[in-house]
């Protein structure tokens, strides 16, 4: 599914009454949310090329959370400050193959650039995993439960078609929908 | 036996009380039932399906859904008729390997999924390989009553009352019927 037939579907479960504005925000919302979680289920990866001397990078476009990172075929540990700073007083100025990766700002967990430990010394391939919020190729089973969660959130505000009772069914049946397709 | 399209939504419109598909059309019916029953399949993992899954040198991450795209799960993963051990979090492989993290081999250890987009074959090897990678599948897609209407769900007969129980829950909620959703969702799932 892509994020139009979604919100498509949305709309034809609540017979057109969404704003088409309101509705495009919370699906946008909904799949942060989703993204943010411990299991999420739009995952994504996309090379990431390890330039010697670049410590910092930035997130792929779509990624929501990075879940992993691989210098070739080796898994980097994420970190935080303090764990950087009890493994080397230098870190900072630290180089050599990259062992793991911190939040840029360190521990801002709304930060969009990741930076690699120690500094790299060497040009290598590598690999980042993230959950992703892309708009095309989305599992179908995930894409109703989206569609249920964008209209209980649509429905539960103050509007001119406020439907408290309808949100919270659609709550429910986005609940119902995720856990039986064993999520 | 196994139902078809048609009658599965002919079910549905008869316990909704919209039999004729005036306010719920039948093609509308029929694009929530096969919504509902990749959703069941998606937690059933009844129906399955395997192919082989090119593995390249020096790499252990996977898009496997670009190569399977009509896996939704993977099961299983053989390299040859050797199953490998699957691992639900990436501390998993340390109970393989403390040095994990480098490991190139010569043969293939552990799996896992990431999401329902990633899969991660552990360790890399120096050359390129493939493994046969076993899957619940997408089930097929229905769009129109009269042109799918003959076609057999996909789905096991032992399968199909929860998938239209879904389905009629999808569409209680579209009529606004709420005391019926209600009352169904606690009959259903208490």
């Amino acid at each position: 599914m892509t994020s139009t037939t979604i919100k498509a579907l949305a709309q034809s479960l609540c017979l057109s009454q969404g704003d088409t504005s309101q509705v495009a925000r919370y699906y946008t919302d909904v799949v942060d949310e989703l993204g943010k979680s411990t299991n999420p289920p739009i995952a994504a990866s996309a090379a990431l090329s390890i330039v010697s001397g670049i410590i910092s990078y930035s997130f792929p476009a779509a990624a929501i959370r990075l879940i992993a990172i691989f210098s070739n075929a080796r898994s980097l540990s994420p970190c935080t400050l303090a764990e950087l700073e009890a493994y080397s007083a230098t870190w900072r100025a630290d180089t050599g193959d990259a062992l793991s990766w911190a939040l840029e700002p360190v521990d801002d967990l709304d930060a969009r650039e990741f930076m690699l430990y120690p500094e790299p010394d060497a040009n290598k391939t590598g690999k980042t995993i993230y959950s992703s919020n892309r708009t095309t190729d989305i599992i179908e089973w995930i894409g109703v439960a989206i569609a249920f969660r964008v209209l209980a959130k649509e429905f539960a505000y103050p509007s001119n078609h406020e439907d408290r009772v309808f949100a919270d069914a659609c709550l429910t049946m986005s609940d119902i929908l995720m856990k039986s397709a064993g999520y | 036996m196994a139902r078809t399209v048609a009658a599965t939504v002919d079910i549905l419109l008869e316990r909704i009380r919209q039999a004729g598909g005036v306010a719920v059309t039948t093609n509308f019916a029929t694009v929530i039932v096969s919504h509902c029953q990749r959703i069941v399949n998606a937690g059933t993992r009844k129906v399955v399906g395997s192919a082989s899954l090119t593995i390249s040198a020096n790499t252990i991450v996977y898009a496997y859904r670009a190569s399977l795209t009509s896996a939704v799960d993977v099961l299983t993963v053989k390299e040859g008729t050797r199953l490998l051990q699957k691992c639900t979090s990436l501390a998993d492989f340390a109970a393989y390997d403390a040095t994990w993290i480098d490991a190139v081999g010569t043969r293939f250890e552990a799996w896992m999924q990431i999401g329902r987009d990633i899969l991660i074959v552990w360790p890399a090897k120096t050359g390129s390989s493939s493994v046969t990678v076993s899957y619940s599948k997408l089930t097929a897609a229905y769009t129109n009553y009269t042109n799918d209407g003959a076609t057999n769900l996909d789905l096991p007969d032992e399968d199909v009352d929860y998938a239209l129980n879904l389905a009629e829950l999808i569409l209680l909620i579209r009529g606004r019927q709420f005391d019926v959703f209600n009352r169904r969702v606690k009959e259903l799932f208490g």
